[in-house]
């Protein structure tokens, strides 16, 4: 799923996938979020993803769990499920991809993608000489 | 359980690294560290009452918290890992909930707003609830203590990002009044990440505030503490017992008892109730875990011709009160850029066109004073299971903030606009957010937000409709307070930390009076 989710297109507009690298890093450290929460949110993670992986036949008419899918099926499962009728399916969907894509554009060249200028997420801000003055 | 002298060199006691059970003796304790325990420690030891604080979550630093990366914080301090939701009821949207788990609690993660309880509600209370100490001229004292403690202070003007600017320069085009918002920090650069953790340690958050006066005159904070039950011996609080979270992933690794002649709960509307379920209370009134109201909010993202770099300014620095007859407040925000960037539709290629824009983006959000439709029970683990049903009036209130922060952000020159409505993708004119108001839809596709939960042990003054009496004693058990948000008796449609910090002041100040008062006698 997060494979689709940062996937990306070359410049002649070919589907391509995320280095596994990000995909290693966004899924440890997925793992480790839900992690830190109680048991109850890892059950409701576990279920969630239950869900997501059997709901194909029903989105896209493939006869194939979603982990199975060909990436370019994949994505267009997980568009499917973010425009669903089915309102919370949409919401599940989201619960899911919000935690993933955070973990994903917080470092390394998916920040940089976001056009923050700053050299990490925790850097404060390159203060200009007329807010130095600033606060009580 | 095996007693051991815990350490008291006036700093945090890390309780994981305690290494044994410990059985310890105090005037009071306090169970949470947040804006209304902090409060009650600190007003409390400078009374001369020995003061023991429990906190269930870890302490770090704000050093340590504001080098974290955004998804590190909502590990390390966040309730749920920042992933915690109220279910829907109804016609009533999944609420996502950010709530600390701290030292420090929820005001860890603020950003930093700071109002008044509006007039009005205090009127409500004095008249309708008959709550006669909690008039505006009562807490005028309150609120400058306060304020005073937290350095609150407007937000000057050059604070604000350009992205914030360009939502207000639309608001101005509409005979929409903004006015500069007031906020607890001292130093403040405009990160634009407070709830994540300041970087430049510059929000004065309890942890920097009242925790270090409270050390200074002798109270005790342990973090990692655990507290599963009020001891209740003849109709009076006597202590509190439970477990120190020092085991593997935070598991209990030992017991731990406090005994103390008054007991405060302060553990947030979230868990308050449910300690109090757990130590047999909640038989004479219906009002325990009952009567939540969570101020829902969403925000809306615009896209602009220039470069806004909304990240560059204060999270929060403006707001209009021009739709609060209509339950509603307009309020300027940001967030972590991976955040929203995550918060973008769209799956993969799709999805980073829109994140490469993110220097382009500016965002405004919305919070509506809403009835309280929610509910705390606990549930098969840890945490509590919060449902909250929304009335059709606030749905409605949602819907039409959604068309009034796009009409703002259109007339500030917005290219095109994402709303906060799942499965739906940026609109490019206002009509096309007019018709969806009125449209037929899901109110759970709606991506909503809570920052301040309130209500669930609510003051009243007989014991049929509240939990705590004004004094914030239980009605049930004598000698156990509650001093948090869940004893604010109505919505407050405001952001919640002053309001909290001010009520457990003005309950701080009367429990103290009362224990000197025995003491003497």
């Amino acid at each position: 799923m997060a494979e689709a989710l940062l996937s990306d297109e070359d410049e002649r507009g070919l589907l391509v996938a995320p280095p596994h690298e990000l995909i290693d890093r966004v899924v440890d450290e997925f793992d480790l979020l839900v992690g830190a929460g109680s048991s109850d949110l890892a059950r409701g993670f576990r279920a969630l993803a239950w869900v997501i992986e059997w709901l194909p036949i029903f989105m896209i008419g493939a006869f194939s769990r979603a982990s199975r899918l060909p990436l370019a099926r994949r994505v267009l499962y997980l568009e499917s499920i973010e425009h669903a009728k089915i309102a919370l399916l949409a919401t599940l969907f989201v619960a899911f991809k919000l935690p993933v894509t955070m973990i994903a554009f917080e470092v390394g060249p998916e920040l940089r993608l976001t056009g923050f200028d700053r050299e990490t997420v925790s850097t404060p801000r390159l203060t200009s000489p007329a807010l130095k003055v600033i606060g009580p | 359980m095996n007693a051991r002298e815990l350490a008291s060199d006036r700093s945090v006691v890390i309780g994981r690294e305690l290494t044994s059970a410990f059985d310890e003796t105090c005037d009071v304790v306090v169970v949470g560290s947040g804006a209304g325990g902090a409060v009650m420690a600190s007003i409390l030891s400078e009374a001369g009452q020995r003061v023991i604080v429990l906190e269930e979550g870890p302490y770090y630093t704000p050093q340590e918290y504001g080098s974290f990366r955004p998804t590190e914080s909502m590990r390390r301090l966040w309730r749920e890992a920042g992933l915690l939701a109220a279910f829907g009821v109804g016609q009533t949207p999944v609420i996502g909930l950010s709530a600390g788990r701290c030292v420090g609690g929820s005001s860890v993660l603020t950003g930093g707003v700071c109002f008044r309880i509006p007039s009005g509600f205090h009127a409500r209370w004095v008249e309708d609830l008959g709550l006669a100490d909690f008039s505006e001229a009562a807490f005028e004292p309150v609120y400058r203590e306060v304020e005073k403690r937290v350095k609150v202070a407007v937000v000057p003007d050059e604070m604000r990002s350009l992205g914030t600017r360009k939502f207000v320069a639309g608001a101005e085009r509409l005979g929409i009044s903004m006015s500069s918002l007031r906020r607890n920090t001292s130093g403040c650069i405009g990160n634009g990440r407070c709830n994540f953790g300041c970087p430049s340690g510059a929000k004065m958050s309890v942890d920097v505030s009242y925790l270090p006066n409270a050390l200074h005159h002798g109270a005790r904070v342990i973090s990692d503490a655990l507290v599963e039950r009020v001891v209740i011996d003849g109709g009076r609080a006597t202590g509190v017992v439970g477990k120190i979270l020092g085991g593997p992933q935070g598991k209990p690794s030992h017991p731990f008892r406090v005994r103390a002649r008054t007991v405060v709960v302060a553990c947030g509307t979230l868990h308050t109730p449910v300690l109090l379920l757990k130590s047999g209370l909640g038989r004479s009134s219906t009002a325990l875990g009952r009567h939540v109201t969570l101020h829902p909010a969403l925000r809306v993202s615009a896209l602009f011709d220039d470069v806004v770099s909304g990240w560059d300014g204060a999270l929060q620095s403006v707001y209009s009160n021009d739709f609060a007859c209509e339950g509603i407040t307009l309020v300027g925000v940001y967030s972590a850029v991976n955040m929203l960037a995550g918060a973008l539709p769209g799956v993969g290629a799709s999805h980073r066109r829109l994140v490469a824009d993110m220097p382009r983006h500016g965002v405004f959000g919305a919070m509506i004073h809403d009835e309280g439709g929610g509910s705390v029970r606990g549930g098969t683990g840890r945490e509590p299971i919060l449902t909250y049903k929304m009335a059709p009036r606030d749905l409605a209130r949602l819907r039409r903030s959604i068309t009034i922060l796009a009409e703002m952000a259109f007339a500030g020159g917005a290219r095109e606009v994402y709303l906060p409505i799942f499965g739906t993708s940026g609109i490019d004119s206002l009509d096309q957010a007019k018709k969806l108001e009125y449209e037929p839809l899901d109110a759970r596709r709606i991506e909503c937000l809570a920052f301040h939960p309130l209500g669930s042990a609510r003051m009243a003054t007989d014991a049929r409709r509240g939990v705590v009496d004004p004094s914030g004693q239980c009605y049930e058990v004598r000698d156990l307070y509650v001093a948090d948000g869940s004893v604010l008796p109505t919505s407050i449609g405001v952001n919640s930390q002053v309001p909290i910090m001010s009520m457990a002041t003005h309950l701080a100040w009367r429990l103290a009076d009362r224990l000197l008062h025995e003491a003497n006698s």
